[in-house]
């Protein structure tokens, strides 16, 4: 065999073996994807662009710049947790009620709970075995990979969300948590926009999205809480605030966007007559199933030759599984390829 | 000229000084009975397996005599309020009209309020707003009373609690249920309206609070908001139990009553 007989065989040699590789370990992805727990929706691990760069009208100072960051898998609510669901919460663990409780346009088993705290909002998410999601996580699940300004896209529809006064005189003055579908953001979460703001994870810092964090950011770590005591007990104005995000149903339309950030008390219930919060979740076996997604996408560029971005793939499934024989072989593969 | 010039100068002054005692004149403006609840310790707070975290410990506070408006502010009290100050009317709870039009409603509690509402209301009145441990001592007694009426489980007979909106039948009117009264005979402290006090809300407060005519916390982001209201769960209508809200928080279930 010439060299070039050789690389030929080489190639259809490696082709074939990862085909079968692929075949093989297919049922393991597929059934990670049917375990996604009810009402929840998957969003993979990879980059997206958080952030808005200030060169554009009616963004504001604290959503630049633009940069790329890079999310695990995670998990999170389709749907804004709603007063039915925070029923079940405050009989299981004897939780006071929320400030709007007895807001009859407001308080509906279907409409989103509205008037709870960050506290509330983190200990319900404990309690469904569950978190607050990131501020970066909630970002990537309502703009989506390609990075829209609104979660179905980047045009306003005043159709899509509940928003700007929408429902004010009306019956009720949120939407039910599953009402906008054609709204959803490309991950299949709804009301990322209007209806309620919803409490994240992260304390809010103004200048956080110019730091160098972009590998799972956790926001600004100002100072450890464990309780509401912990908090109010500091006297202002050393009070830090946490990030809330999405705007509500009577917020303007430059706060209902994917970038828009907004800050609270994380003890204040009773902001803007809307205020509640979906919940996040890890994947379980996280770094596993990442190293694995991000192998079998390795195996797809290689099918299609495309070495370069394969290199780079299974770099980062072996961040997540340093010592997967499998994964090593393969990318020895590749090097092989990039410098015969 | 003259004449009429001192007339006009007389009248200015005698409009001037009206308008001064609408500020600070000490007559009470609302005819509500009040009960006086003597000097003295009683027990505020909840025990370690009661209850919950910001309401512990249980400990003996002791306060000054006041008086405390023997039922929770009404339609009709508010209205009066709001036509001699020239206010707006708070939003109608039960339709589109104004609250002032609205029939069939006089005695029941005045709802859709803020604190600073609360606070203006009682100050014309010649009152002012409870603080939550003069609101706690008149619901519970002196003896801590999980509830106005004692330890029995309430029951739809005794508060208007966990129930669902149904217009105008959804609160009580502010006398109802006597059977139900503190031990100083205060009526409606457990579910019908929450009721706004004058503390700002601490979780630490019932730990740090001073054990003789404790005021609240100095400075705060939240107000406490006693009692429950229709649509509570049974905890919230504990005497002791703690809800919270901003200032500008207004629902169909929060109102208020005076003391002084």
């Amino acid at each position: 065999m010439n060299h070039k007989q050789k690389l030929t065989f080489g190639r259809t040699f490696t082709i074939s073996f990862l085909t079968v590789l692929c075949l093989a370990i297919w049922p393991n992805v597929s059934r990670a994807v049917i375990a996604t727990p009810e009402d929840m929706v998957l969003v993979n691990a990879g980059g997206f662009t958080r952030g808005i760069d200030n060169t554009k009208n009616n963004t504001f100072m604290d959503e630049a710049p633009a940069k790329m960051i890079y999310l695990s898998s995670y998990y999170i609510d389709k749907f804004e947790v709603s007063n039915s669901k925070y029923t079940e919460f405050i009989i299981a663990r004897d939780h006071p009620a929320p400030a709007y409780w007895d807001q009859r346009k407001l308080n509906q088993p279907n409409q989103p709970v509205t008037g709870v705290n960050w506290f509330d909002a983190d200990t319900y998410c404990h309690w469904a075995n569950k978190r607050l999601p990131t501020e970066a996580e909630w970002e990537k699940a309502a703009r989506g990979p390609a990075g829209s300004t609104y979660p179905w896209g980047d045009k306003l529809e005043y159709s899509k969300a509940n928003f700007a006064k929408g429902k004010s005189g009306q019956k009720y003055i949120t939407d039910s948590v599953d009402a906008h579908p054609d709204g959803k953001s490309y991950y299949g979460a709804y009301n990322m926009a209007g209806n309620v703001f919803e409490w994240v994870q992260d304390w809010y810092s103004s200048n956080y999205y110019s730091t160098d964090e972009t590998r799972n950011p956790i926001g600004p770590k100002l100072q450890k809480v464990k309780n509401v005591a912990a908090v109010s007990s500091k006297p202002e104005p050393e009070l830090k605030k946490k990030v809330i995000r999405g705007g509500s149903w009577f917020a303007p339309a430059q706060s209902i966007t994917t970038t828009h950030r907004f800050w609270n008390d994380p003890i204040n219930n009773s902001y803007g007559v809307g205020l509640g919060f979906r919940c996040a979740q890890n994947l379980a076996n996280d770094l596993e199933a990442e190293a694995r997604s991000f192998y079998m996408k390795t195996l797809i560029l290689v099918g299609d030759e495309k070495y370069k971005k394969a290199l780079s793939s299974i770099t980062n499934a072996l961040i997540g599984s340093p010592k997967n024989k499998e994964y090593r072989a393969v990318k020895l593969l590749i090097e092989k390829e990039l410098n015969p | 000229m003259n004449v009429k010039k001192y007339a006009f100068l007389m009248f200015i002054t005698i409009f001037f000084i009206c308008s001064q005692k609408d500020v600070y004149g000490n007559a009470l403006r609302d005819s509500v009975e009040m009960k006086t609840i003597p000097a003295g310790e009683f027990i505020m707070g909840s025990k370690m397996d009661e209850g919950r975290a910001d309401e512990r410990p249980q400990r003996k506070i002791y306060l000054d005599s006041y008086e405390i408006d023997s039922y929770e502010v009404s339609n009709n009290q508010y209205l009066n309020f709001i036509r001699s100050t020239g206010r707006k009317d708070p939003l109608n709870p039960y339709s589109e009209i104004l609250l002032s039009d609205e029939a069939g409603v006089g005695n029941l509690p005045i709802v859709q309020v803020t604190w600073y509402d609360a606070v203006d209301y009682c100050r014309w009145a010649g009152k002012y707003l409870p603080s939550e441990s003069q609101w706690e001592k008149a619901a519970r007694g002196e003896k801590g009373l999980v509830f106005p009426w004692g330890s029995k489980k309430p029951s739809q007979e005794l508060a208007n609690y966990q129930k669902n909106w149904d217009g105008i039948q959804t609160l009580w009117p502010v006398s109802a249920k006597i059977e139900s009264s503190s031990p100083y005979g205060v009526i409606g402290m457990a579910g019908n309206a929450r009721e706004w006090v004058k503390d700002w809300y601490s979780p630490e407060y019932y730990k740090n609070a001073p054990s003789s005519n404790p005021q609240g916390p100095s400075v705060g982001i939240l107000k406490v908001i006693k009692g429950g209201s229709w649509h509570s769960f049974k905890s919230d209508i504990r005497s002791a139990s703690r809800g919270k809200g901003g200032f500008a928080l207004k629902t169909d279930g929060i109102g208020f009553r005076c003391a002084k």
